[in-house]
């Protein structure tokens, strides 16, 4: 094991005027040369622990800080955090609040001036770090008018530069699209081949899971687990965890749960898939249209094979669609009624003459529930302002319930349709929640009584009764939410759009914003969700239509089997099919379906009652 | 206010053209800036003299391409242009101790006495030969500071704003924080008027009410702005620090920059810009030059 480059000895740390303490008691010893991910929930003090390693805390933050904090030798309470650079990058995860510099060369080259390096050496190692990170497109361009992508190359590319002996990049990906991440991973582990320390801090540990050498997962303050990938996966349950885990980890769990041996546990998706096919190549095809068995995982053997049989569509959807009791609701969307929304030809030019949608034409009827998804810029929160008359088409109509909203005003449609903004900051603005409930309401003309009755009731169902007195600002991004989501259905508005509901929220919390808008939705309802990444709806059982945004024009949509199991949308969207679609696809010839993309339906169909052999059976 | 498109403040600050005015070295935009001021200093009481070098700016906007956009900054002035000039126009009349013609004699008095009896006796609104001077010229000297500092901003970028200033030996940190002043202005509107949507998407009526009931609704937006862009400078500062801002003394500076003969010439014509101001400063010369 190589000698550590970071110690950290029982660190306890409060932000100033912080009711509880944010870290308590970290103690850990990375070694030189690791890729660390650091993961856990909101606020359970991944980003304070950065800033802890770079000295921002508690140099800039102030607060209280107890214990000590080593890097490279040197005690972080010794130097300046801009002499700690010399040593450590930090890449922050928003790239529009790191930019200090309008010109694209003088902010990769900040740092290095700062230090005082030669004009000609800096020359140099800015211009290998456009050729290295590909961005030479990028030259001579102002920062001021790069997309949110090509921002944070510029941020990374700005620290890079620098050449840290250790590199922390806290959320690095969640600007970019698949091709720019793939680079950046690309890049990354070349950092680290190359020796550098790596401490990669991200809710989605996926990212990065069969190349990290341990896993740091932080539990409110304290070290929940430390260690490699492998003995994360063997040991810790998945499910219950606040990070995003790689799909194939989650079927692996399933399938050792149900009795399959621990060797299916693979860190990569390759190894992965390897495994399984190992592990079910004596399994025989089977009749999907066999009665499940009552228990999951059940091992029994069934004298006959059986021939696979693909599912019809309406069996699926039988399937898929069911309300929270597990009964099934309405199959589809009457689309003989009248369209409840209608873009009828819109197109809509901003006033620098940048066209944000082309010619866009569709309807949604009651009972639909939509993702509407695509890559930053492509038009999905342009065409959803358009619903409530925030943006007005520049060409085209847009039809609500029969009616041409072109003249109404936006407070005249909010009644019956709500918006929700993707940032909590931009909705929030009274003195306390309970005022921020009663916005809506006092603005529609609701009689006090009433605003009373619905605050109480909201405040109830949201589990908001304990914060109604505060101010919405002192609260946490979660709770903002919550708050923001319950000030918009209060006023059961039969149209609502969610502008990323899920933004900046870990798992659990982003499970119960999509619950809370699922159990909002019913068939006289049509729910629009904005969502950069379809892979955290995978698991919706109400979601009946996915659109996928590309350049201002509908590129392509259909329901959520079809979408997400459609090579060349996810191609698109994510470099590759879904690893549960892969999985589902290399066992195909073994009879499993091969359009999956929720793990628990593989590892149910995986599991099924079938002939299989002895390798697969429990330990 | 909150009706502003940030995609055109984008659009000022963002796209530069490409004339000899254009080119200039950034530290002669600045100086040309500072010479015009100190010209128009000069020049405060002499309407004729500062009408010419109102038109000597409007000129070499005309030569930049951008004197339409620079109508559309000045335009943004003329509340306070009306304002200025009616407030010299009405209430110089009143300055004792000064010989003043009288043009007009409005048929009503001057408020003082009603609110102040014991004070103020009353007295007719009157207009003077030279309040109406000293209104219009007031009103003029405002039209050329913002021609001025709008022809400026038409022709600086940002990063040549830094540098321009850091070459000018002007310390780093106060020209970065000019420089991000200007960077984030767009990215504050565009906060506001986001906020803006997301309560007029919660049936918040901004135009609704008298003025006053509309600038309390708008006044209370800016308190998630603020909050927003305190959170942005805060992060930013951040993002500086873990680039060893501050690290060394002094810093490498990236740009070298010559001075060409063009920009020595326009130095030259400008200089000679504000000896002549100062000469008219001196000798009267044209105009009506007034002294209180």
């Amino acid at each position: 094991m190589n000698r550590a480059i970071i110690r950290i000895q029982n660190l306890k740390f409060a932000y100033p005027r912080a009711r509880e303490p944010v870290l308590r008691g970290i103690n850990l010893e990375i070694p030189e040369g690791e890729l660390v991910i650091v993961t856990g929930a909101n606020g359970s003090g991944k980003t304070t622990l950065g800033k802890c390693m770079n000295g921002l805390i508690p140099y800039s933050t102030g607060g209280v800080f107890e214990g000590k904090v080593e890097v490279c030798g040197i005690h972080t309470f010794e130097k300046d955090v801009s002499e700690l650079a010399l040593y450590v990058g930090f890449v922050f995860g928003n790239p529009e609040d790191q930019l200090a510099t309008p010109r694209v060369e003088t902010e990769i080259a900040f740092g290095l001036c700062n230090l005082a390096v030669p004009r000609e050496t800096i020359l140099e190692k800015t211009e290998a770090i456009f050729h290295r990170l590909g961005i030479e497109r990028l030259k001579g361009r102002s920062t001021f008018e790069l997309s949110t992508g090509e921002q944070q190359m510029v941020a990374i590319a700005s620290i890079l530069v620098m050449e840290p002996t250790i590199l922390i990049l806290d959320d690095p990906l969640s600007h970019l699209n698949q091709n720019t991440c793939q680079k950046v991973i690309e890049v990354v582990r070349g950092l680290n081949g190359a020796g550098t320390t790596i401490i990669w801090i991200s809710q989605n540990i996926s990212e990065m899971f069969e190349f990290a050498d341990r896993i740091v997962l932080l539990d409110n303050g304290e070290i929940g687990f430390n260690g490699p990938p492998r003995a994360m996966a063997e040991e810790m349950d998945f499910k219950g965890l606040p990070v995003i885990v790689p799909q194939h980890i989650e079927l692996s769990q399933e399938l050792v749960k149900a009795g399959f041996s621990r060797e299916v546990i693979e860190p990569s998706l390759r190894g992965s898939i390897q495994k399984l096919n190992e592990l079910t190549e004596t399994m025989e095809p089977v009749n999907l249209s066999t009665p499940r068995p009552e228990a999951r995982g059940s091992l029994e053997v069934h004298p006959e094979p059986r021939s696979f049989i693909p599912p019809s569509k309406a069996e699926l959807r039988a399937v898929e669609r069911v309300n929270d009791t597990g009964k099934a609701i309405s199959s589809k969307p009457d689309s003989t009624r009248e369209p409840m929304i209608q873009f009828d030809h819109v197109t809509f030019s901003y006033p620098d003459g940048f066209t944000a949608l082309k010619d866009i034409s569709l309807e949604f009827h009651e009972g639909d529930f939509v993702l509407v998804s695509g890559w930053n810029g492509s038009g999905k929160t342009t065409l959803a302002k358009h619903l409530n008359g925030l943006l007005r088409p520049t060409e085209g109509r847009m039809v609500i319930g029969g009616q041409d909203i072109s003249d109404r005003p936006t407070s005249d449609l909010a009644r019956g349709i709500g918006f929700l903004f993707q940032n909590p900051d931009h909705q929030l603005h009274r003195p306390t929640v309970r005022d921020e409930l009663a916005f809506s309401l006092i603005n529609f003309g609701v009689d006090t009584r009433t605003v009373t009755e619905k605050i109480s009731t909201c405040a109830e169902s949201f589990q908001l009764k304990h914060l109604l007195d505060r101010s919405p600002q002192e609260l946490s991004g979660s709770e903002k939410k919550r708050v923001t989501v319950a000030s918009v259905l209060i006023y059961d508005p039969a149209i609502v759009i969610f502008d990323e509901p899920t933004a900046n929220l870990d798992q659990i919390q982003a499970k119960n914003i999509i619950d809370i808008i699922e159990r909002y939705f019913d068939d006289t309802k049509v729910v629009l969700c904005i969502s950069h990444d379809i892979r955290l709806w995978v698991e919706s059982r109400r979601l009946n239509r996915v659109v996928i945004m590309k350049d201002g024009r509908v590129f392509k949509q259909g329901d959520p089997e079809n979408i997400f199991c459609d090579p060349t949308i996810m191609e698109f969207l994510y470099g590759s099919v879904l690893p549960i679609t892969q999985i589902a696809q290399s066992l195909s010839g073994k009879g499993v379906r091969p359009r999956h993309y929720r793990a628990s339906t593989l590892a149910e169909e995986i599991t099924r009652p079938r002939k299989r052999s002895h390798h697969a059976a429990g330990q | 206010m909150l009706q502003v498109n940030d995609q055109r403040i984008r659009e000022f600050l963002g796209k530069r053209g490409n004339t000899w005015l254009h080119l200039l070295d950034p530290r002669v935009k600045i100086i040309w800036l500072g010479l015009m001021f100190a010209t128009g200093f000069m020049l405060l009481d002499n309407l004729l003299a500062l009408f010419g070098l109102f038109l000597y700016i409007i000129l070499l906007a005309g030569l930049a391409g951008v004197i339409r956009k620079q109508i559309a900054m000045i335009k943004v002035v003329l509340p306070l242009f009306v304002m200025v000039v009616l407030f010299n126009i009405f209430l110089l009349p009143m300055v004792k101790g000064w010989e003043q013609r009288v043009l007009f004699q409005l048929p009503f008095n001057y408020p003082w006495h009603t609110l102040f009896p014991q004070r103020f006796s009353p007295s007719p609104v009157v207009i003077t030969r030279e309040s109406l001077y000293m209104g219009i010229t007031r009103g003029m000297v405002l039209l050329t500071f913002s021609g001025a500092a709008s022809l400026f901003i038409l022709l600086i970028e940002v990063t040549e704003l830094i540098e321009g200033m850091t070459l000018l030996k002007i310390p780093y940190p106060l020209a970065l924080t000019c420089g991000l002043a200007i960077v984030y202005i767009p990215i504050l509107f565009s906060d506001l008027s986001t906020i803006a949507e997301a309560q007029k998407a919660r049936g918040h009526r901004l135009d609704k009410g008298g003025s006053i009931s509309r600038l309390k609704a708008s006044v209370s937006l800016l308190l998630p702005a603020i909050n927003c862009a305190y959170v942005r400078a805060s992060n930013i500062a951040d993002s500086m620090n873990s680039r060893a801002f501050g690290a060394k003394a002094k810093r490498t500076l990236l740009l070298v920059r010559e001075m060409r003969q063009a920009d020595w010439a326009f130095l030259v014509l400008n200089s000679a810009v504000l000896g002549a101001g100062i000469l008219i400063n001196l000798f009267g010369g044209m105009g009506m030059s007034i002294r209180f």
